[in-house]
Order: C-alpha cells, then structure tokens, then sequence
C-alpha cells in the first residue's frame, strides 16, 4: 500500500468513530501539506477534536484511513504511534497539558530526554527554544507560577522542541484574552512560515481561523472543505 | 433543615460504577472492622464462667488485657483502612461535587455528602457482619470447640500463681460470651462512626471548590527540628534501660517508665514521618537536578514539591514497622530472659502479636496503594497531555510508581532499624542467669542477639509488598489517555 497523494504531508479519507451510539465523526476527509496552517472549524460536538484525536494517531478511527508522509498511521501499533507523537508531532491543547511540579524548562525538555538527548543539552535546547517564544526569562518557573498565556506559550515551546513536522492545535488560544491570543497565533504562524511545519488548528473562533491558509469545516462529523 | 439533609442523603447515594466499588469496599472492610469490634468486646466481656480457651492470651485474665489491647489497635487501624477505601475513585466523585458546588451546595453540604456516603457504606458493612456473626456463632462455636489441654492461674499471693495444666474441651474463641443487646447496638454504631471520623480526618485537605477537586497539599519543604525531635527520642530510648538501673529503679514497668517509653516512642515516630517528608524532599531535589530520565524526573520533582504525600500515606506503614522493630527485639530478649519453662506460653502471646502485626502491615500498604491510586487520579489530566504529546505509558506508570514507593523505601529500614534499638535501649542487651546449683552457683551473662534476619526480612517484605501492590493498582488504574480529561482541566 502506498499513498497515492504524495506531496501531502498528511492525508485522511473518510474517517468514521463512534462512542457507543454517539456518532463524532462520519466521513470527514483532511489533507494538509507541509507548512500550510489548515483550521478546522465548526460548532461545539461537531467532532474537530475527534478529527484531531485521529490524525495526530491519539484515537484510531473505526473506518477510514489516515497516512502521514505515505504511512498508514492507522494501522500502526500504539507505541509506534506514540513514537509518531513525540518525534515528528507537536500537541498543543486549550490547557492543562504541562506537568506542574516541573519547571517550564524541564516540561520543555521532556519530549528530548524521552529521545535520548543528554541532559544538559535538553536543557539548552529548551532554555532556547522558551526564548523562542518570548519568555526566555521564566525557564525556572513552574506552570502555577505563570499567566494563562505565559503557560501556553512553555506548552507551545514544548510542542515545537523537536521541531515537529505537523502541529496540531485544539483551541490553542481558547482559555487566552485575545492578546495573548495573538501573540499564540504569530508564533504557530512563525514555526509553518520558518520550518515548513504543517499546522491542524481546530477552532471554533472565526478570528483565529482567520490565520489559516485554508479551513475544513465540520459538521456532525462530516467535512466540508471551503475554499 | 430535614428537607435539606433528604437532599443531601439522596445525593451522596447516586452511585455509578466507580462509586460502588468505593461504597462496597468501604462497607467491606467496616465489616472486617466490625468483626473486630465484635471480639474485642468478646474478649472484653470473658467472665470467670466462660471458657476455658485453647490460648493463653484469651484464658489468662492479664494476658487478656493485652489482647484487647491489640484488638483496638487493630480496629483503629481497620477504621483507618476503611477511610482510606472511601478515597477510591473519590476524584471522579469530587468533580461531580465541584459541579454541585458551582450550583451554589457550601463547603459543608458537599462535606456532609462524602461523610454520609461512608458512615452509610460503613453501616451497611457493620450490619452485615453483626448479622452474620450472630447467624453464625453457634457454628463457630462447633468448629472451635475440641478437647486439649489449657491452663488455669490462680493468683496465690501479691506475687506467685498457681498454674494447673488442666484437660477437657477448649474454644479457640469466646464464643461462648453471650453480649447483650445494648453492647450490639453500640458495636452496630461504633465502627461506621469510628470510619467516618477517619474519612473526615484523611479527606480533611481535599477541597471541592466549583472549579473542580483541589489536594492542598503542604509545599514548603519540611523543617529539619521534627526530625531532630525523633532523633531524641530514640536517644532516650536506647539509654533508657542503662539509665533506669543507674539510678536504681526497679525493672519493672512502673506507669512512669511506660510513659516515658511510650512518648518516645511516639516522638520517634514523628521524627520518622517527617523524616520521611525530608528524605522525599532533598532526594526528589536532588534526582531531580541529575536525571536524565523522563520519568524519574516527574516523580522527583512531584517528590520534592509535595513531599508530605509520601509522609502521609506511608506514615501509618512506618508506625507499624517501628513496632514491629520492637517486637523483633523483644522476641530475642525473651528467648534469652524467659524462663524456659514458661516459652509455650510466650509463644502463645508472640503468635499474637505477630498476627496482629502482620495484619496492621498489610492494612497499612493497601493504604499506601489507595493513596498510590489517588495520586494517578489526580495526576491524569497531565498525564493525558503527555500520553497525547507521545510519552510512552510505561515511563508514566514507572513515575507513579516511584512516586508512591521510593519515600517508603527510605525510610523502612530506618523504621526497623529504631525498633529494635528502642527494644534493646529499653529491654537490654544481655541477661544475667544463675546456672548451677545452689552450691555451686554460676553466673553467666548471655548475650540478647541483634535480628538481623527478621529486621531484613520485615524490611523487605514491606518494601516488596508495597511495590506488587502498587504496580497491581497503577496496572489497574486507568493512566490512560483520557482525553475527557484534556478537555476539562484547568
Ligand atoms: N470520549 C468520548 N466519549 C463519548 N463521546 C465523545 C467522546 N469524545 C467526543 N464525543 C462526542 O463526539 C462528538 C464530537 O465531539 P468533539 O470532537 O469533541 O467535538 P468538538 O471538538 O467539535 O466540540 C460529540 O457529540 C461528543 O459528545
Ligand atoms: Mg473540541
């Protein structure tokens, strides 16, 4: 089996999954290329984070297919997919994710320990790529010791420290004012633009999808794709 | 007011699936609790007409207070374990709680809820015991009655006795002890009470606020004088004997060497919790800063910034490994103190004790699992994010595990260890015996030996048992991605 598309980076086709009898995805298609941000819009339970859930290998979906760089990823084992994640994925979701007895540097730094890096040289690269993102100043702080927006941006240089070649987003600005937001925003639309990372940003807000280069919208577990 | 509390009580019993494991075993192990309500009181209300009993510790009237004395710990205990039960899956719980807050319920309605749910599994659990050991008491009774031998001791003066090695039908429990009905009603009432109060004890840092369950843990890093304070009651302890014939006190124990002995004991032990919050403390700092191990850094640093977690669900471990020490130290002073023709009889109350005590260590490491459970419950939306960002399960379930076990670990030995110091402080380290005739008299000093074997062994064992039991509960546990669990956390 090959995929057939092969300047895509990653690519799903009709896409089913179902919670006992409720329905969140039913032929929901997806492709995305590399440094292209595509948003994933619609209502709330319209099934964007199932979409998500199944593209970045979290959830494997009951019917359907999904190939990143011509790889089946459903057909992969758990912990090849788990690999998939921490190696050539990026995740970043509304809140919650960062571990909070680390500090941001160490929480930065987790995805290169777990590769094998040694432990200095996680530590830089983290320190670097917090600079990155602005808050350079707060490596020592731990997650409760920040804002909101500070905090996403440590989970978002944790997403980006083994420079991913997909990032997917699930309402990454969805617990942040707008400024903070913003700032969110400039700094995925930074990592498509210089390192050619391809980006999932599901969003329900119209503002956000507006960074998109192009949008899927979804409704009751179906895609549509609009220009 | 009624109304209210109809609200509550119909609250705390809207049970799913985890709730029902929680409340049946709550109510399970209330009626293990219940059932040594039940013999204590038994034992308690032994007559000179009951009997005669197979074992000493029922039949001799002085051993007896030493066995209902074991028994209320062991109840204690039980009680304690059954609060614990009424943690399990208890976030889930509390997050519907925090809901119920948000709609307007006060701090105390949804601490009303929690006390109710366990006192009303506890009751159920009491019941059924009460109910059952009444079914079943003319059975037991067959089962246990058989011919053998027993003692009977007269007391013959201030300081001699009569023993009479006497032949007939023994129990093996009093089952013959008629209690009357008032003393039912109360040990029907006496555990659920006894259980909840727990609860309420060890839930007492779980605050449900609307934004969801929150732990208050202590942070700050623990304060060395604690510490210190153990140090100096295991430096009383071990002198204690020495210092007691310098001054020419009696061996014997008077209630003011008791005292001394048993608040030492008690300040050892607290040094020995705090000990314990330190240990995880520096040691979680220190892995910490060195480790390149993803794992291992998350469970250091969850270490060194909640290290009174540790302290606290290994605490009740450590008082039983404490005691333990000392009953290992105690075992060797009598084998070389005892007159050798009473051993059967020091045996009997040795068996006693080291039943009493192998139940209390096993209770005490399913705390350390429940609490082990808790902790991943409360540690699972980031896990989650990490499941999701690709960090293998192994290495999160490997954190937990180390989490829950490394503060343990530390300081068991160091728990034995000051046991059997204190046995030795206090008992001492050798015994002067007169061999020989009366002519030709000798004295030989032997030597009390220090357990090495059963210190290790005890060691082990709970640091093993800790450890199975732990990883049964993490493999059980769901660490899973859950990804209700990103979605909702703040
Ligand atoms: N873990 C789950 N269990 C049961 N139902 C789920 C689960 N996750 C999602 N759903 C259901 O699937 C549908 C789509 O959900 P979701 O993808 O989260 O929507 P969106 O992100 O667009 O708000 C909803 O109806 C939701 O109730
Ligand atoms: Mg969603």
């Amino acid at each position: 089996m090959t995929d057939a598309s092969g300047s895509c980076l990653l690519r799903a086709a009709d896409l089913h999954l179902s919670f006992g009898p409720a329905r969140a995805l039913a032929a929901a298609s997806f492709t995305l290329r590399a440094g292209e941000i595509v948003a994933v819009v619609g209502p709330s339970g319209s099934g964007k984070s199932t979409l998500l859930h199944c593209l970045s290998g979290m959830v494997v979906p009951d019917e359907g297919e999904v190939w990143f760089h011509g790889s089946p990823v459903h057909t992969m084992s758990e912990h090849e997919r788990s690999v998939l994640r921490r190696t050539r994925f990026g995740v970043l979701f509304q809140f919650g994710q960062l571990v909070a007895e680390l500090t941001a540097e160490e929480n930065v730094a987790l995805p290169l320990l777990l590769a094998g890096s040694r432990r200095r040289s996680a530590l830089r690269a983290a320190a670097e790529q917090l600079d990155a993102v602005g808050i350079g100043d707060l490596a020592r702080r731990r997650p409760t010791e920040m804002s909101g927006g500070e905090a996403q941006r440590a989970a978002l240089a944790r997403a980006l420290v083994t420079e991913p070649e997909v990032l997917f987003a699930d309402e990454p600005t969805g617990a942040l004012d707008s400024a903070a937001g913003a700032s969110v925003l400039r700094l995925i639309e930074g990592a498509a633009t210089r390192h050619g990372t391809g980006v999932v940003l599901v969003t329900h807000d119209q503002d956000v999808a507006r960074v998109a280069h192009r949008r899927v919208a979804m409704a009751d577990g179906r895609s549509t794709v609009d220009a | 007011m009624l109304r209210r509390l109809r609200l509550l009580l119909w609250l705390a019993t809207r049970w799913d699936r985890t709730d029902l494991l929680r409340v049946a075993a709550t109510g399970a192990v209330g009626a293990v609790a219940e059932a040594v309500v039940l013999a204590l009181l038994a034992v308690l209300a032994v007559g000179t007409d009951d009997g005669p009993y197979r074992y000493d510790v029922l039949q001799d009237a002085s051993l007896r207070r030493g066995t209902v004395l074991a028994l209320a710990v062991l109840v204690a205990l039980v009680a304690l374990l059954a609060a614990q039960c009424a943690r399990i899956g208890a976030t889930a719980r509390d997050r519907r709680l925090a809901a119920l807050r948000l709609t307007g319920a006060t701090p105390v309605d949804v601490r009303l809820v929690v006390a109710l749910e366990t006192g009303i599994s506890a009751l159920a659990g009491s019941a059924t015991a009460l109910i059952a050991t009444s079914l079943g008491r003319a059975q037991l009774d067959v089962i246990t009655t058989a011919h053998g031998t027993y003692r009977e001791i007269t007391p013959m003066g201030p300081d001699t006795v009569r023993i009479d090695i006497l032949r007939g039908q023994v129990r093996l429990l009093p089952t013959d002890v008629a209690l009357p009905l008032s003393l039912h009603l109360i040990a029907l009432l006496v555990t659920p009470a006894l259980v909840t109060a727990f609860c309420v004890l060890v839930t007492r840092r779980v605050s449900v606020s609307p934004f969801g369950v929150v732990r208050l843990w202590r942070t700050e890093p623990p304060r060395q004088w604690p510490a210190a304070c153990g140090l100096a009651g295991l430096v009383i302890l071990s002198v204690f004997g020495g210092l007691q014939s310098a001054v020419g006190l009696a061996d014997d124990s008077t209630p003011a060497s008791v005292t001394i002995v048993a608040t030492a004991m008690i300040l050892t032990l607290a040094g020995l919790i705090a000990g314990s919050a330190t240990c995880a403390h520096g040691l979680g700092r220190w892995i910490a800063e060195h480790t390149r191990s993803a794992g291992l850094l998350i469970a250091s640093r969850r270490l060194e910034h909640t290290p009174y977690v540790a302290g606290r669900s290994s605490s009740v471990v450590l008082g039983v490994l404490l005691v333990g020490g000392f009953v290992l130290g105690f075992g060797e002073w009598l084998a070389v103190a005892a007159p050798p023709e009473q051993n059967s009889f020091y045996a009997d109350t040795m068996g006693l004790v080291r039943v009493v005590l192998a139940a209390a260590l096993l209770m005490s490491l399913v705390g350390v699992m429940i609490s082990a459970a808790e902790a991943a419950a409360l540690a699972r939306p980031s896990t989650a994010g990490l499941v999701a960002a690709g960090v293998p399960r192994p290495t999160l379930r490997r954190a937990l595990l180390v989490q829950a076990v490394l503060p343990l670990t530390l300081m068991a030995p160091g728990a034995v260890a000051s046991g059997v110091v204190a046995a030795r402080g206090v008992l001492g380290t050798s015994d002067t015996r007169s061999l020989g005739t009366v002519a030709h008299e000798r004295l030989v000093v032997l030597p009390v030996e220090v357990p090495w074997l059963g210190a290790f062994a005890l060691v082990v064992l709970a640091v093993g048992v800790a450890t199975g039991l732990s990883m049964l509960t993490l493999a059980c546990t769901r660490t899973d991605l859950d990804i209700t669990a990103i979605r909702t956390t703040a």
